[in-house]
């Protein structure tokens, strides 16, 4: 982002406040101690601010106590560990927020705080490579840290780093699916192949696009926590009628917000039958289907 | 025992089972009513007792007493609770001839789990009453442990005879008798069923607020489910959550000079607050923006001035902040 960019003020309205301002009290209390990881590691992995999502749904109970976010970083780090790579948790008790959303929202300043704190980490940490379950987090790291130009670390999205390591999975029972493109790694990265060649390794799951898929994949209505309101709700609603045209079983996404607000219109509209809409499948993030999906050997 | 005896057991002389609810946002309360049903099976007149505006002294005329109660806050009674719990504690013993039973609802979340269930299990002993049925603690997913617990206290309580004693023999009995009760009931519930064709229950769950977690889910948290699999900092969360709670409720000014205030851009019409208001003065208004999007309807809360007590709870639910407390004046 240019400067002048930059001078734009803050945005109007932020949902989701108690999660900003914990955000914000985490990057402004800035620690200078220095650390050092137990031992050499290739890979790091950030879980983001998934453990935070989690707390703040079953907090303001928004999803209704149904949707799992802290088991995105768990299925994660097993599927690693599946896959052979033994790697460095860069979780939230020493790392901060990679920061997307006060840079999208024009939160300079906070940005600016926990990409210092970030890139001090990472060059401590000494990794090579840093991979996220997130699709923000990987758009971060990779263009506004510019990680492998500053730092020489490769940034890799989870799908990405799981591709081509002969893995095998099957589902328990035989499911559609389809895949949800996030705008931060389907767009903005150009990243479609890597989550789809993983769902072709799920023997048992039928994969079909949407309607609307790839490049013209439909936004799920709210990206960095910008606005959650009637116009954000229209759209996301169209994308979950794409997925009952495509007679679907499961929608699988691959960012941790998309997953989160799917989730809730779904739960939402359990809540109100009166209103007549209704979706009958569940919304996943890739990682936790992949989970659920492994076999017990190995 | 041959069957006549249990049947005549179960149906003559006094067969008044009293359950009691302390609730806040209504799960209690929604398991009580559930309950109510449930106690036809043992033959047992049940009456469902809202805490506040309950006659302590009342309760030692009733020889069964089942009590639901959830934890408010740092282990605190709910709002409809704190007064009986302040006069019951004082009472002295008065239940000579009563059993009772406990059903706590908590969150592991919160440092005293369970507390005011804890509490009242300790005061009903004090008072005197005999514990038929161990106290169970519920988390979150309260719904298959409070079952549980109601199939064990509620086959011992009417197991309780005339005089107030506990026939210990008759138990097994019992739970047959309810089972074959189940079987003869079984029509009527199946036409209750079918009248009411809502959408509701086309879904195949069971009640409105409790919605299970699906399959898949459960299949993820089995899977991730390992010892091995470090923890990604979900404490600190959980600690910086509880820190910002404590500082949300002590900044909001609370009381009948204070209204609270919905501010419409901000609000995501997701119906928390609506759930939390004790005094339900709290609507979910339409307004009209079609011309914007015609595919979804807008929803958002009014709060209703005649019956808002300035009380906070959906200031303190909103997960918006789109609610404020301003002064009446």
């Amino acid at each position: 982002m240019s400067d002048k960019t930059r001078q734009k003020p803050y945005a109007r309205t932020i949902p989701h406040p108690l999660f900003e301002r914990l955000i914000v009290d985490d990057a402004m209390n800035v620690e200078k101690d220095e650390w050092k990881p137990e031992r050499y590691h290739e890979y790091g992995y950030f879980p983001g601010c998934v453990d935070f999502m989690d707390v703040e749904v079953k907090f303001t109970h928004l999803n209704k106590g149904d949707a799992d976010h802290a088991s995105i970083a768990a299925a994660s780090i097993k599927l690693l560990n599946y896959a052979d790579i033994d790697p460095l948790i860069l979780d939230m008790n020493v790392f901060k927020c990679s920061g997307h959303d006060q840079l999208w929202q024009g939160n300079l300043e906070v940005f600016d705080s926990l990409k210092e704190h970030n890139m001090r980490r990472l060059k401590e940490s000494g990794i090579k490579i840093i991979t996220c379950s997130c699709a923000e987090c990987y758009r971060t790291f990779a263009v506004d840290y510019d990680l492998p130009g500053t730092l020489g670390i490769k940034v890799e999205h989870i799908t990405q780093t799981l591709q081509g390591r002969g893995l095998k999975f099957k589902a328990p029972e035989n499911v559609t699916v389809s895949y949800h493109d996030p705008c931060r790694l389907g767009r903005m990265m150009g990243e479609y192949e890597a989550p789809r060649d993983l769902i072709q390794l799920v023997d048992g799951a039928t994969m079909v696009e949407l309607e609307n898929n790839k490049e013209r994949a439909l936004c799920c209505g709210v990206s960095s926590m910008m606005y959650c309101n009637d116009a954000t709700k229209a759209v996301r609603r169209k994308r979950l009628d794409q997925g009952t045209d495509a007679g679907i079983d499961i929608m699988l996404g691959g960012c941790p917000k998309c997953y989160m607000h799917m989730q809730c219109m779904l739960n939402e509209e359990r809540m109100n039958p009166e209103e007549g809409h209704h979706h009958d499948y569940e919304m996943m993030d890739l990682m936790q289907f992949l989970v659920a999906c492994l076999e017990d050997e190995k | 025992m041959s069957d006549t005896d249990i049947t005549a057991f179960a149906t003559e002389g006094n067969r008044d089972l009293h359950i009691l609810y302390g609730s806040q946002s209504g799960n209690s309360e929604g398991l009580a009513e559930k309950w109510k049903k449930e106690g036809l099976k043992y033959g047992l007149t049940t009456t469902v007792h809202d805490m506040d505006g309950f006659d302590i002294n009342s309760m030692s005329g009733m020889s069964r007493v089942m009590i639901v109660c959830s934890t408010w806050g740092e282990g605190e009674m709910p709002d409809n609770a704190e007064e009986l719990y302040e006069t019951a504690v004082g009472v002295g013993k008065i239940l000579t001839n009563t059993h009772f039973s406990i059903c706590a609802l908590g969150d592991t979340g919160y440092d005293l789990f369970c507390q005011s269930g804890k509490d009242w299990d300790k005061t009903m002993e004090d008072m005197g009453g005999s514990r038929i049925h161990d106290r169970v603690d519920c988390d979150v997913d309260f719904e298959d442990p409070a079952e549980q617990w109601m199939n064990g206290a509620m086959s011992k309580l009417a197991c309780v005879d005339n005089d107030g004693n506990f026939q210990a023999n008759l138990v097994e009995d019992m739970i047959s008798y309810a089972s074959g009760a189940v079987v003869e009931s079984e029509p009527e519930t199946v036409v209750e069923e079918g009248a009411g064709t809502s959408a509701y229950q086309a879904m195949g769950t069971s009640s409105l607020f409790f919605h299970k977690p699906n399959k898949w889910l459960k299949r993820v948290k089995e899977a991730v489910d390992d010892d091995s699999i470090p923890t990604t900092g979900i404490e600190k969360a959980k600690d910086m959550f509880k820190e910002l709670r404590k500082i949300t409720l002590k900044s909001l000014p609370q009381g009948k000079d204070y209204i609270a205030l919905v501010d419409n851009e901000k609000c995501i019409g997701c119906t928390q607050c609506v759930y939390f208001c004790n005094f339900a003065s709290i609507d979910m208004i339409s307004w009209d923006l079609t011309a914007r999007t015609s595919q979804f309807e807008s929803k958002k809360a009014l709060i209703l001035d005649d019956t808002c007590v300035g009380c906070t709870l959906c200031a303190f639910a909103c997960p918006v902040e789109a609610i404020t407390m301003e002064s009446k004046v």
